[in-house]
């Protein structure tokens, strides 16, 4: 009878362990995303991040990837252009997850985020959104299928 | 040195990624938008850059700015 207890709760206890490392994996491809995408400017990393069907909806626009390939391609030229190439900017995100859930190999995160942009060290502005996202796991990796953005109040 | 404020529609991140590097090009200024205010205000220090040079590099980069006195 003790074995069957001990049994039972190492399996509840490494049930528990490994969604909790699920739940991990999905919000560090959330944060990773913004830091490559968004901060690093890393056009060559979007595919691996997003489904090939992947849909923004913000601003009242429904928005694809070609969407967001266009956004990284402009801006980089815009900070890599003659005058800027010597100031320093930075986008700085950071995250509070309010939900996380997973049924099977689809993912479903509510978080508020928040991006920090510094020029040469100094803040010039801060802004703060609320957004959910859906995910779904292709071949053992988690990919963003869906953002909803919304600027919070 | 002096204090410009702006009203401007710098709501959204790549509005202020898409500004920095028109800002950027105008000489000795410091600047700040506040997001978080309904009219997004850009708030420039500056000793000899004028509002115009200002508004001038905004709307290059495909946005808007109005002086406010």
């Amino acid at each position: 009878m003790k074995n069957s207890v001990l049994i039972l709760c190492l399996l509840i206890s490494n049930h528990l362990f490994s969604q909790s490392k699920e739940e991990l994996d999905v919000q560090k491809t959330v944060e990773n995303m913004f830091q490559t995408i968004y901060s690093d400017l890393d056009e060559s990393k979007i595919n691996s991040f997003f489904t090939p069907n992947f849909m923004l909806f913000e601003d009242g626009e429904i928005r694809d990837l070609s969407y967001t390939h266009q956004m990284v391609e402009n801006l980089k030229k815009q900070f890599q252009n003659e005058e800027n190439r010597n100031r320093n900017f930075q986008r700085i995100n950071s995250f509070e997850f309010l939900r996380t859930s997973i049924h099977e190999d689809i993912a479903l995160l509510y978080y508020t985020t928040s991006a920090s942009f510094y020029m040469n060290d100094l803040e010039i502005a801060n802004m703060k959104w609320l957004q959910s996202a859906n995910l779904i796991k292709v071949e053992g990796q988690w990919k963003i299928q869906h953002l909803h953005s919304t600027i919070q109040k | 040195m002096k204090t410009l404020k702006f009203k401007t529609n710098l709501n959204c991140s790549k509005c202020v990624a898409g500004v920095t590097p028109f800002l950027n090009k105008v000489e000795d200024i410091n600047w700040k938008v506040d997001t978080e205010n309904l009219d997004k205000i850009l708030t420039v220090e500056t000793s000899n850059a004028s509002e115009e040079e200002i508004i001038r590099a905004v709307k290059k980069a495909g946005f808007n700015a109005e002086y406010l006195d």
